[in-house]
């Protein structure tokens, strides 16, 4: 924290005799000579992309990686060099973008964007942001303020070693990094026009607002979703991208959505970010996100698994005979896992049903027969042969 | 902040405010949990917070064993911050569901790659039980490896824990975690 004091003082003494103004579009390679308020708050930002590099939360399968870092350079070769990607692993939708160049993306987004096109709108917003170096502008604008000592809190808390990957922590960079309106507004513009220039189809990124929209109405706590804590109301957004996408594609503009692709990639780390979602407890969002993969995909066994997952989490009245028909559905699909006879066999067995319940754990030591868990199961099949 | 604060008395004591005061434990047989005995093989120190007792050789975010209380439908294993939702124990679940719902708790206050194997039968004290091993990174990048061992009885769950950190630690009183657990004798 000393250190940090001493990072805060020589901001503070550069801070002196810079104004609040227009400033010019960063360069491909350029950084803040050393005398500069924006060198200061790039090393508070060097300081918290250390701190989260090493946490437990980054995502560092080399693929997904390599994918997300690909919609980066194909949507802005000049500055692909200057961006460093962290996949974060947190069930929230977020994306943040630093003046220094880490650009976080939460596995929350990666999860309810349906396909390429609507992560990619993402990525080219917060490619805005660092493009029109919007972060020291929202500096300059803070520290002639009054909330100056606020924000230079929560940037200490934030860089402070010890937790960079709470939540809180992310949380706390994600305020750090929230742009005025007129910021939001201008990085909407450069993420849609470099989107569309890319070739991606543009009426997917008013569908990714869209969903989140949903997800905000249908929660219990409006005010608790991440991104709408650090981002003005979505719904003019939604209606400006509507109006520039459909003249684009009046104009015979590519309509590539790169949806296959990214089932391809992102599909398997699925399930695991799905039960991250569950672990919020924020059930009614949660249902929307599940009911929007569900639209994608009806007879993916694998979705519909985890729809039965989070009716058996759940465990409201009614969820037993909903997880119940959710497991048999998933086993009529394609690709439902051996989990789901395990899966069965318990909703079946907490109903009384253990006949049923018996037969779907014997499936299940069947289709698995590997499976880590066998002399868990086969323990359950003996319970269920004892005569009660 | 309230996701340390969990962690730290789940696992690996991140936070010095959720740490209890901890003092010698001779290696004599026991009472813990308020409900079972066993013998610690070796000194330990010994810590109590709200429904975990916690022993420890080196400090706890190296390693230690966690003692829960027992608990009943509703409870979460580990006290909730502020605004925190953490999971909850439910008297009809199976081991299957233990399982889950140890691994949600520890996600829950800030673990993460939290992964669960090996799940089995196994005797507590004169219980029918259960046992599996867990892996997990901390806030920090820190890797655990731990097991769980408990049972389910007259509607209480009695769960035991022990974690540490993967290089040296875990394996460097693994033995004595091992031995301890399997000397669980109900208390008199």
């Amino acid at each position: 924290m000393r250190r940090l004091g001493s990072v805060a003082l020589l901001v503070l003494a550069c801070s002196g005799c810079a104004t609040v103004g227009p400033v010019e579009d960063i360069q491909p390679g350029e950084r803040p000579s050393l005398e500069t308020d924006e060198a200061g708050l790039w090393m508070y930002m060097d300081r918290m992309e250390t701190a989260l590099a090493t946490s437990g939360r980054v995502v560092t399968d080399p693929a997904l990686n390599a994918y997300v870092r690909d919609i980066v350079c194909r949507l802005s070769p000049d500055y692909c060099r200057d961006i460093r990607i962290y996949i974060v692993r947190t069930p929230h939708f977020n994306a943040t973008m630093a003046p220094n160049g880490f650009m976080q993306v939460w596995t929350g987004l990666m999860l309810r964007a349906t396909n390429e096109a609507q992560l990619a709108y993402v990525i080219g917003h917060e490619i805005g942001h660092f493009q029109r170096r919007h972060s020291i502008q929202r500096w300059r604008d803070a520290r002639n303020k009054t909330d100056f000592a606020a924000v230079f809190q929560v940037a200490a808390a934030a860089a402070g070693a010890g937790y960079a990957g709470s939540l809180a922590s992310l949380a706390a960079i994600a305020s750090i990094l929230s742009f005025s309106r007129d910021q939001e507004r201008e990085a909407d513009d450069v993420g849609f026009t470099t989107m569309a220039n890319a070739g991606y189809d543009p009426e997917q990124a008013p569908r990714i607002w869209e969903a989140l929209l949903e997800e905000r109405d249908a929660s219990d706590k409006p005010e608790q979703v991440v991104f709408f804590a650090t981002h003005p109301s979505t719904e003019e957004r939604i209606g400006t991208l509507r109006e520039q996408a459909q003249a684009l594609i009046a104009k015979g503009a590519p309509r590539d959505a790169g949806a296959e692709k990214y089932k391809r990639i992102v599909g398997p780390f699925r399930d695991e970010w799905l039960r991250d979602e569950f672990r919020k407890r924020e059930y009614a969002e949660t249902e929307v996100v599940m009911n929007r993969l569900l639209a994608e995909e009806r007879q993916n066994g694998d979705v519909l698994f985890m729809k039965g997952e989070f009716y058996r989490i759940r465990d409201e009245s009614g969820d037993e005979d909903r997880a119940i028909e959710a497991y048999k559905a998933a086993l009529l699909g394609d690709g439902a896992p051996p989990e789901t006879h395990r899966s069965l066999g318990l909703v079946f067995w907490d109903a009384g049903r253990n006949d049923e319940a018996r037969a779907s754990f014997a499936e299940y030591l069947r289709a698995a027969p590997d499976a880590s868990d066998r002399k868990m199961v086969e323990a359950y099949v003996k319970e269920l042969e004892t005569p009660q | 902040m309230k996701n340390i604060m969990a962690i730290a008395v789940l696992a690996t004591g991140l936070s010095g405010c959720a740490l209890p005061y901890f003092e010698p434990l001779e290696p004599t047989r026991v009472e813990v949990a308020g409900s079972y005995t066993v013998d610690p093989q070796i000194k330990w120190s010994r810590g109590k917070t709200q429904h975990v007792e916690i022993w420890t050789v080196d400090g706890p975010l190296l390693e230690s064993v966690r003692f829960f209380d027992a608990r009943a439908d509703g409870d979460p294993l580990l006290v909730p911050g502020p605004d925190q939702t953490l999971p909850t124990f439910k008297k009809d679940m199976r081991a299957s569901e233990v399982q889950e719902f140890v691994v949600d708790t520890l996600s829950a206050s800030g673990a993460s790659r939290v992964e669960a194997s090996n799940l089995r039968p196994w005797d507590f004290g004169v219980l029918s039980g259960f046992r599996f091993e867990l892996s997990y990174v901390n806030q920090d990048g820190l890797e655990y490896d731990a097991f769980a061992v408990g049972a389910i009885s007259e509607e209480k769950l009695y769960l035991i824990l022990y974690a540490g950190t993967r290089r040296y630690y875990y394996p460097k009183y693994r033995g004595f975690a091992e031995a301890i657990v399997a000397s669980i004798q109900p208390a008199a």
